[in-house]
């Protein structure tokens, strides 16, 4: 027999309408994030099936009995895809408050070329005034940078926020950003309706285009946040490392499951 | 072992196992289970997002590499995770040495390196 096949590529086929096969299908319609995360964790845990399998093989096991004792040894998809519940939400609540974070300079710009004092540097109470938003805007982009940091690099240094509390942060985040631009997009009305002419036509538009592509996908993203809280934001094994603990969480069910109190999702 | 023994300890053996070098994911759980003789013998499939986490933590650092024409995901121990490994060495020295003084009966604690 060949060396230790861990390492090696897999001499199994992955059979589109084997028990592996059912097991990712299953596992797929479980998991809760977007498609590429999805499609990541799908080609990892497919990979670390069929590494399985062959280690069960290369120690006698026949085809089916290593498929078989391989889907065993990861746990039924549920399981899975729950310990994978709060990794994912986490990820994608990060990438949304990069997204917002990126994109508020953008539509920003408009509106400060719009609305901002002629006399420039401006003074910090004109600004404020010419822009009432700029305050709340302040404190969302610091808010924004803690909950990154917290859930970063930085977390070991600071208070790590758990899964459900980094997508709570992040709903209210986007919430806040989507008052910003229904407020910016009332002034903007008030301005037309009031002095029509008084200011550049393309900036009106320009300003008024990002803050409601803004809104559109913020209100979505927020919208994600409300369905993930609702349907289970879990965390995964933790440890003391990274602090991570949370009520209700799934860490007790993935290592009571160690303890074989829950059995094996059979194929 | 416990479970809730274990848990508290996770990251840093996953941390340990891949000190030794860069793996995929199995063969870091497989190590896991095999290093400990089987006494760590979680769910493989729930570890990955332990695995996951200490990746957005600045702990490891992932590739996705092509072997045998499938994605494969190999994990490496950054600076920062071998710093982090390195205190929790320290800390788990220092408790399971004080732990033994009160616990270990009729047998002299080994002197530390």
């Amino acid at each position: 027999m060949a060396g230790d096949p861990l390492n090696a590529p897999s001499a199994v086929a992955s059979d589109p309408a084997g028990p592996i096969a059912a097991y990712l299908t299953a596992l797929d319609a479980a998991l809760f994030g977007s498609r590429r995360a999805r499609a990541d964790v799908l080609d990892e845990v497919h990979d670390g099936l069929l590494a399985a399998t062959d280690r069960h093989r290369y120690r006698g096991a026949t085809a089916l009995e290593a498929e078989q004792a391989a889907l065993a040894e990861f746990g039924r998809p549920e399981l899975v895809a729950r310990a994978f519940a709060g990794e994912l939400a986490t990820a994608r609540a990060r990438r949304l408050l990069v997204t917002l974070l990126l994109t508020g300079p953008l539509v920003g710009v408009w509106w400060l070329l719009l609305l901002a004092p002629h006399r420039w540097p401006p003074h910090p109470g004109q600004l404020v005034s010419a822009l009432p938003v700029l305050p709340v805007v302040g404190l969302t982009v610091a808010a924004v940078l803690a909950v990154l940091a917290s859930t970063g690099g930085l977390s070991r240094r600071l208070p790590a926020l758990t899964p459900r509390r980094t997508v709570q942060a992040t709903r209210v985040l986007a919430l806040t950003c989507l008052a910003v631009d229904v407020t910016m997009l009332a002034l903007l009305l008030a301005i037309a309706v009031a002095g029509p002419g008084a200011h550049a036509p393309a900036l009106m538009l320009g300003a008024a285009v990002g803050s409601l592509a803004r809104l559109t996908w913020v209100g979505h993203s927020a919208h994600w946040c409300r369905r993930s809280a609702l349907t289970g934001c879990v965390p995964f094994p933790g440890g003391a490392t990274s602090g991570h603990a949370d009520e209700g969480s799934s860490v007790e069910g993935a290592f009571v499951a160690a303890d074989r109190r829950l059995t094996g999702w059979r194929p | 072992m416990r479970a809730e023994i274990l848990k508290g300890h996770l990251d840093a053996l996953l941390l340990a196992v891949l000190e030794a070098g860069d793996q995929h994911g199995y063969a870091v759980i497989e190590a896991l289970r095999e290093r400990s003789q089987g006494a760590f013998d979680l769910p493989t499939g729930t570890i990955y997002p332990a695995l996951h986490r200490l990746q957005r933590t600045g702990l490891l650092h992932s590739r996705w590499e092509t072997v045998g024409g499938r994605r494969r995901r190999v994990y490496t121990l950054t600076d920062a995770g071998q710093q982090a490994l390195h205190a929790e060495r320290s800390g788990w020295t220092e408790f399971s040495a004080a732990v033994s003084r009160l616990l270990v009966r009729d047998r002299a604690w080994p002197a530390i390196p």
